[in-house]
């Protein structure tokens, strides 16, 4: 029974030990914390191969990621970043909106950074936001 | 002066210790029942032939330690030394699967883990992080639990193979019809 019991603690002891935290961006190890979701996007049509994007500037950014994907739940590749926080508007001109009946739908999703000793550490990304 | 008392007390001594030895069954010729001069020759001969038996023992035994350092090398090879096959490769099946199993964990622990270092998103970071400890808890788990059986089997050689000699010990009883008995790590022999 002791040596089943010294066993179960030698187990216990060797499973509770953890990697340590050595990202210097990770928010629950070293000083920092990162932006909250960009809020207040709107999205708008306004040429045929034009895209409008808008949103509420962030006082904790310094910077923002603008992704787009042809649907709502695929892949989202990063297409623009804005490294001035005080910038919160984006004209994407590289789209094909299609004729009537055919449209092709634009999703995007935005999210801020900030700089920490000169790397990027991003928040979290909006959810999915189309015109 | 001195020295002339320890002399006469040693003297003494002497004398009153030789009052008690006796000489006569010291010198006995037959305490040990033996009635003749062919009497003495059969036992003799008995001795011989059951240290021989002691003799042809000890060249087909296994030897304890030698198999616990081959376990503890590659574990299920003291069994297989000491004719326990069946034991010897379900043990080493088995470390094989939980050391496997264990170093496969590691690896996906660690390509999560060099993500984590690199990932700049916070929910890259977070997921990494957590699939990183999961995996190596996994692989300490597994780990953990080789490290035991490793453990068990080392233990377990040391009975095998006392089982093993025993079985040797008894066949050799078998062949030549003498009453010797083996016990778990000890012989002895009923004159």
């Amino acid at each position: 029974m002791k040596q089943i019991i010294m066993a179960a603690l030698i187990l216990f002891l060797l499973i509770s030990c953890s990697l340590s935290r050595k990202n210097p961006l990770d928010p629950d190890s070293h000083n920092v914390s990162a932006p909250g979701k960009v809020t207040g996007i709107q999205v708008s049509v306004t040429g045929s191969n034009t895209v409008y994007l808008q949103w509420e500037a962030r006082s904790d950014a310094d910077g923002y990621y603008i992704y787009r994907s042809q649907s709502y739940d695929g892949a989202f590749p990063l297409i623009k970043e804005v490294e001035v926080s005080d910038i919160t508007t984006f004209e994407d001109v590289n789209v094909e909106i299609a004729t009537v009946g055919n449209e092709n739908f634009y999703w995007y999703k935005l999210s801020a950074y900030i700089l920490v000793d000169g790397e990027k550490l991003e928040g979290y990304r909006s959810e999915a936001h189309s015109w | 002066m001195k020295q002339n008392y320890i002399i006469i007390f040693l003297v003494a001594v002497v004398i009153s210790l030789s009052a008690d030895f006796d000489i006569a069954r010291f010198s006995d010729p037959q305490k040990y029942q033996w009635k003749n001069f062919e009497e003495q020759q059969a036992f003799r001969q008995d001795l011989l032939e059951r240290q021989k038996l002691l003799q042809i023992y000890e060249l087909k035994k296994q030897d304890v330690t030698s198999n616990l350092v081959k376990s503890a090398l590659v574990p299920g090879w003291g069994h297989f030394s000491a004719q326990h096959y069946n034991k010897g490769s379900i043990l080493m099946a088995t470390e094989v699967v939980l050391f496997g199993t264990g170093f496969f964990y590691l690896d996906k622990a660690m390509d999560s883990y060099s993500n984590y270092k690199d990932a700049t998103y916070i929910g890259d970071i977070k997921q990494f992080y957590t699939d990183a400890n999961d995996e190596y808890r996994m692989f300490q788990g597994f780990m953990s639990l080789g490290l035991l059986v490793w453990c068990y089997t080392i233990y377990d050689t040391i009975v095998v193979t006392d089982e093993y000699n025993a079985a040797v010990w008894n066949r050799i009883l078998q062949d030549s019809g003498k009453r010797i008995s083996l016990g778990m790590g000890t012989v002895s022999v009923r004159f």
